[in-house]
């Protein structure tokens, strides 16, 4: 036994004990944070006000200006059908990525590959393009003139390109969100759910899909928020959204840094948007929330556990 | 033996690799029977029992779960391998329990039992309801029906989940070994409701390690070692004059530290 040299005894009993210097230091802290960040906020906002080339007259007309109302419109339009390609995409990219079949996997792995590494720009101009390289598009049998085809330009003016662009782009990253959910679910959940004579289909409807949901929805709104900001890309080849339209305005009247302002007021809004609806199912959607509602303590709340030892055989 | 046996199994045999679970593996549990399976980790129970329900196939044997040739259809005398389908129905009337608690974590306890019911079964919303009602009441369960998994004790859960398979009316229930991943205080709850199953008559296949619920509640106890089954005979027999030594060797283990004092013999 080791017999250490340190055979002071260290007396159990109660003595005072004075914290309240804890709570102080931690309380002058706290406003000296404060303090500075009021400081750099004022400063910042003095020296942006002040700029005599900061037109709040013209933010404020063309915040609401009917052609970036329109562009808005477009960017809007463009953010809602390529989250809707893409999730769908996505859906199928997850299932073929985590397929039985290698060589489906491996059509999935491609696609993620391809997708993923060629710069989102860079796919926007190919599809834009693609008219300059493949004059005809359509379908048919190869080799031969039979089937239906037309005009590359014709079958995809810009906005469906870009449609065409941004949607695959977004399938490709669903995919992997997606199937993170999808791994996320306990293996016994499945099993639970084939024991009980449910089909493979009834089970993801069921069971898989549901739980998956909840830890698809944080990524899921992140990404949603990166699709909208990445629509803007589309002003290099003009298609009238947000971001093309307040460029072309500036182009004319050289109010650069007021008319991004009213971009960027714009697509703050929009992801004001997207937050909140990402808050809303992610309440929805949570155990916590649900525990919450049947008033379970915060403390049980974070550490089930506790529950459960409390309610030990009834 | 006076009624024919409910499950036949026959010179069952699976592999993984070189490695044999299961080693022609002939038993037969009658109706109304509680079969438990005992022995040591990795011999072959667990897969046995899921062989039992289709969860996993076998190489070679065959397997009779009452009217049901499992894993085969006959077509026209030629047996045809089960589609999915089939095979889904199938386990739609055995009952499973596993170790580790498996509720629908995003479902309350009722809605978990009425589950397979109303979209498995296809009974209205309304009937499932009372009848999972009446058999949550079974399980001790009355006040928890919106509940959700995560607010229930280990023990509740395990509850939950044997009402969740009997609201399927099965033909049989399987346990794997249902109370191991339990809290020690909490196994008694659970076991207390399997053993009032067993006195209702219901067909059961127990794997376990509880040596008492075995001797109890078990009609007869099997005795599987590296995928052989060493033993098949009375809880007496089994407990008190094992014929094998692997058997007497197991038993010894088990008491040699346990909770509970030791047994027979």
């Amino acid at each position: 036994m080791p017999t250490s040299p340190a055979s002071t005894i260290i007396p159990l009993e109660d003595r005072p004990v004075d914290d309240s210097g804890r709570g102080r230091r931690r309380h002058v802290r706290d406003i000296a944070v404060w303090l500075v960040a009021v400081l750099i906020t004022a400063y910042a906002a003095v020296i942006v006000a002040a700029n005599p080339a900061m037109r709040w007259d013209s933010i404020g007309k063309f915040l609401t200006a009917p052609i970036i109302i329109q562009g808005l419109g477009v960017t809007i339009l463009l953010t809602v059908a390529s989250a809707i390609i893409g999730f769908a995409g996505g859906l199928v990219i997850a299932l073929m990525r985590m397929s039985a079949n290698p060589l489906v996997r491996t059509i999935a792995i491609a696609y993620l590959g391809f997708f993923r590494a060629v710069p989102l720009l860079v796919q926007l101009l190919i599809w834009y393009n693609l008219g300059t390289f493949f004059p005809r598009l359509g379908i048919g049998i190869p080799f031969t003139d039979i089937g239906l085809y037309g005009a590359t330009n014709d079958l995809l003016p810009p906005i469906t390109a870009c449609l065409v662009a941004i949607g695959l782009n977004q399938a490709a990253y669903m995919g992997e969100i997606i199937r993170g959910g999808l791994i996320s679910v306990q293996p016994g959940q499945i099993e639970a759910a084939t024991a009980l004579g449910m089909t493979r289909t009834k089970a993801f409807r069921r069971v898989i899909a549901p739980q998956a949901a909840r830890s698809i929805i944080p990524p899921l709104g992140n990404d949603t928020i990166n699709l909208l900001k990445a629509t803007s890309l589309v002003s290099i080849v003009g298609v009238g959204d947000l971001m093309t339209r307040a460029q072309g305005i500036y182009a004319t009247n050289y109010q650069v840094i007021p008319l991004l302002i009213v971009a960027s007021i714009w697509y703050l809004a929009l992801t004001a948007i997207i937050s909140i609806v990402q808050g809303l199912l992610e309440r929805r959607l949570s155990i916590a929330h649900i525990a919450d509602r049947n008033a379970i303590p915060l403390l049980d709340r974070l550490w089930p556990r506790a529950t459960k030892r409390q309610e030990v055989t009834p | 033996m006076t009624s024919p046996a409910f499950i036949r199994i026959r010179d069952l045999t699976k592999s993984y690799g070189s490695n044999r679970v299961l080693d022609a593996i002939t038993l037969d549990i009658r109706e109304g029977e509680t079969r438990c399976i005992i022995g040591p980790s990795g011999s072959g129970k667990s897969t046995l029992l899921r062989c039992l329900n289709a969860l996993t196939g076998f190489d070679s044997g065959a397997l009779v779960v009452g009217s049901t040739r499992v894993g085969y259809t006959d077509r026209d005398g030629v047996l045809k391998p089960w589609t999915p389908r089939e095979a889904a129905s199938f386990r739609s009337r055995i009952g499973f329990v596993a170790q580790h608690v498996n509720l629908f974590s995003h479902r309350t306890v009722i809605e978990n039992v009425i589950e397979g019911p109303v979209h498995v079964l296809g009974i209205s919303d309304t009937v499932a309801r009372r009848r999972a009602a009446d058999l949550l009441a079974r399980v001790g369960l009355a006040d928890k029906h919106d509940s959700y998994p995560i607010q229930l004790s280990g023990g509740q859960q395990q509850r939950a989940a044997i009402a969740r398979a009997l609201a399927m009316e099965p033909q049989v229930m399987l346990f794997d070994e249902a109370t191991s991943a339990l809290d020690p205080e909490l196994v008694a709850e659970v076991l207390n409701v399997m053993a009032a199953l067993s006195a209702d008559g219901m067909t059961m296949v127990v794997v376990t390690h509880e040596m008492r619920f075995a001797q109890e509640a078990g009609d007869r106890i099997a005795v599987l070692d590296a995928g052989r089954l060493i033993e098949d005979g009375t809880a007496d027999e089994v407990f008190g004059r094992p014929r094998h030594a692997r058997t007497a060797e197991f038993l010894k283990d088990h008491f040699a530290f346990s909770r509970q004092p030791a047994l027979a013999g």
